[in-house]
């Protein structure tokens, strides 16, 4: 069972810690580099103790992500990672058929026969193509290629 | 002057700019009308197939696809009783009773007249406030921009979100986002980590993409599963007419809704979903049957939809003249106009005054054709938001958002930057911090730091920072209306409970 959690005060305590971390940051700055940072990471460190001690006055604690399917969002975010992230080895192009159908596959409620696989795959290299068309050859705003494609 | 106008009408009257006007306005119609994707969502996607464009037919094409988006959302908001867009969420009150009253084509007419109306009613007000505002705007010192900065971070952290606290914390994330890279007035390379992608600043296009598109993407995959249930939308012969021959006989009506739009525009920060709400509680208030409201009529759906588009004229006119966008669309309108090398202010009406012009009169023609647009395309943009799957909407706004902040730089690291705004942006969501404070926040940090380094070095050579910043005539009033806008939460409060606000007007969010 996930226990809930005040993410009011988890909020708050890693902003007030955030706060810290670029104040020393700031330390070496010219003055007129560091004046400007400064009052805004004051400003947000008194707002972020202020939200630390309401998290206390009015303990709010909640579940973040309640009721929805947490492990398809993990998925979703673990993709478009790596979506992002094999860019540089596959280019845009084709790591974008792949993950592509991942997300396809993953949000689809369907059944997943090969039928179904072949047509969405058909499909996603159409709409990628299509992109691909319009942005390389219509607007000349290129694709990153990979160093493999 | 008049050359550039004559020049900004032939770029209007181009037959490419024309047919860009068309798929802009449609485009935008279709997105807004698919819900989950915002009006602010969709000139992010689309900003980068302008990238190429001149700089004319680029924000012509925005323009048309901001009134399409902020109208769209009226086709959810009456047929399957969820808003398209945040800004249509007054027109759901009244729209979707009527549509279930089997009145669903008098909704869209009556939602498609007074979009037209308030969008031409806005357009109008932006072209004859911009200029002088801009010209004005010339008498705007560093303190005057730095009051106007904080002004601008005021009004959004108390009516963005539905806690103020959260609103004034994501406003001061945004200013210290805004931080990174090199200081304006110094120098310094700050907060880069030794990163050289984090040393010329956070691209704002890149961070917005992320913060408006990549949550939405989330919230898409969270409800895969959600299914509408449409009611049905069929033309009669002669309900277009009859409608909107009932509906331009509401003149007052129509004015009050389009005014209250405008204004709601110009204030920073203030979207569509604000206006449409303040519009359709004064409608109540001042209807002879306001106990009418609520059950299915058009004066509702007119409010509301009036006030929306009209919204959109007034969002640029602090945009245009002070670089201070009105609404979440208009902030991602000003990184395309960064991004087109136009700076906003006096610059745009006297060296850019003709891509200006064409922009602001394109407004016009954007709003014209949503009428027929709106009214023979209606069915099929009613089918579009059962037939669309999130299995696929969900990957190509991703695929979007992927090449959308690449295009800006050619830069992968920029990539990678907007999944991780995005993530953030989601988790904040989660938590109560919505990125519209975090963005608006991210543009007026340089405003505002510029305006508060430059003030306190003319206030230490004149001998008085004091009088700097609190003896001018316009940071006085600039400084009355922050403080008002601070107290605003109080006053409202107040209000409402005398009865005043007929509806509650705590729209969750400003996401355009």
């Amino acid at each position: 069972m996930v226990k809930s959690l005040n993410w009011d005060r988890i909020a708050a305590i890693f902003l007030l810690v955030l706060c810290g971390f670029l104040w020393v940051e700031t330390l070496p700055y010219l003055d007129l580099a560091s004046f400007f940072p400064r009052i805004v990471i004051l400003v947000l460190a008194v707002l972020s103790a202020i939200l630390l001690v309401k998290s206390w006055i009015k303990a709010d604690a909640k579940r973040l992500f309640e009721g929805i399917e947490k492990k398809n969002i993990g998925f979703a975010v673990v993709l478009i990672g790596l979506w992002v992230g094999s860019i540089p080895l596959l280019g845009l192009f084709l790591s974008s058929i792949l993950f592509f159908n991942l997300l396809v596959w993953l949000i689809s409620k369907e059944r997943r026969n090969r039928r179904a696989v072949a047509f969405s795959f058909v499909l996603v290299a159409t709409i990628v193509s299509f992109f691909y068309f319009v942005f390389q050859e219509i607007l000349l705003v290129p694709f990153p290629k990979g160093v493999l494609f | 002057m008049p050359h550039s106008i004559f020049l900004a009408f032939g770029h209007l009257l181009e037959i490419e700019n024309l047919l860009l006007m068309l798929a802009g306005v449609t485009g935008g119609i279709i997105v807004g009308a698919l819900p989950g994707l915002t009006a602010t969502m969709a000139i992010a996607l689309l900003v980068p197939f302008t990238f190429t464009m001149n700089p004319a037919s680029g924000l012509i094409t925005l323009g048309a696809i901001y009134c399409g988006a902020i109208y769209g959302g009226c086709f959810s908001a009456i047929l399957i009783g969820t808003p398209g867009t945040p800004s249509a969420i007054a027109t759901v009150f009244d729209g979707y009773p009527m549509a279930k009253k089997g009145e669903a084509e008098q909704a869209i007419v009556t939602a498609t007249g007074s979009s037209v109306i308030g969008g031409l009613i806005g357009a109008a007000v932006l072209l004859s406030l911009s200029p002088l505002l801009a010209e004005a705007a010339l008498k705007f010192g560093p303190p005057e921009y730095f009051w106007m900065a904080v002004f601008g971070l005021t009004i959004i952290a108390t009516l963005a979100s539905k806690s103020i606290l959260k609103g004034l914390i994501g406003g001061a994330f945004g200013l210290l986002l805004s931080t990174v890279g090199m200081s304006p007035i110094a120098g310094d390379v700050r907060f880069s980590f030794g990163l050289p992608a984090l040393q010329g600043g956070i691209e704002l296009m890149t961070a917005m993409i992320g913060f408006f598109c990549i949550p939405e993407v989330l919230f898409m995959v969270e409800e895969r599963g959600k299914s509408y249930t449409l009611i049905s939308y069929k033309r009669q012969r002669g309900v277009t007419l009859s409608t909107l021959a009932k509906l331009v006989r509401k003149p007052i009506l129509l004015i009050r809704s389009a005014v209250i739009g405008a204004i709601v525009g110009i204030i920073p920060g203030a979207g569509g979903n604000i206006a449409g709400l303040v519009s359709y509680n004064e409608a109540v208030r001042a209807s002879k049957t306001p106990e009418k409201f609520g059950t299915g009529i058009m004066e509702g759906v007119a409010a509301s939809e009036t006030s929306n588009n009209s919204e959109v004229g007034g969002s640029l006119v602090p945009l245009l003249t002070l670089g201070i966008p009105g609404a979440p669309p208009a902030a991602v309108l000003l990184g395309a106009l960064l991004l087109q090398g136009m700076r906003p202010g006096a610059e745009l009406y006297t060296v850019h005054a003709e891509i200006t012009y064409a922009f602001l009169f394109s407004l016009f023609v954007a709003n014209i054709l949503m009428l027929p647009i709106g009214i023979f395309g209606g069915k099929a943009f009613a089918r579009l938001i059962t037939i669309v799957p999130v299995k696929l909407l969900a990957p190509t706004v991703t695929f979007l958002c992927v090449i959308g902040s690449f295009a800006i730089r050619n830069n992968i690291m920029d990539v990678a930057f907007m999944l991780l705004c995005g993530l953030f942006g989601y988790v904040g969501k989660k938590l109560g911090f919505h990125p519209g404070p975090i963005v608006l926040g991210l543009i007026l940090g340089k405003i505002c730091e510029t305006g508060l380094v430059q003030s306190m070095l003319m206030g230490k050579a004149s001998g008085s920072t004091w009088s700097m910043f609190f003896a001018r005539p316009i940071s006085l009033l600039l400084i009355l209306l922050c403080l008002l806008s601070a107290m605003w939460p109080f006053i409202a409060s107040a209000l409402k409970k005398r009865g005043y606000f007929a509806i509650d007007s705590t729209g969750e969010g400003n996401r355009g």
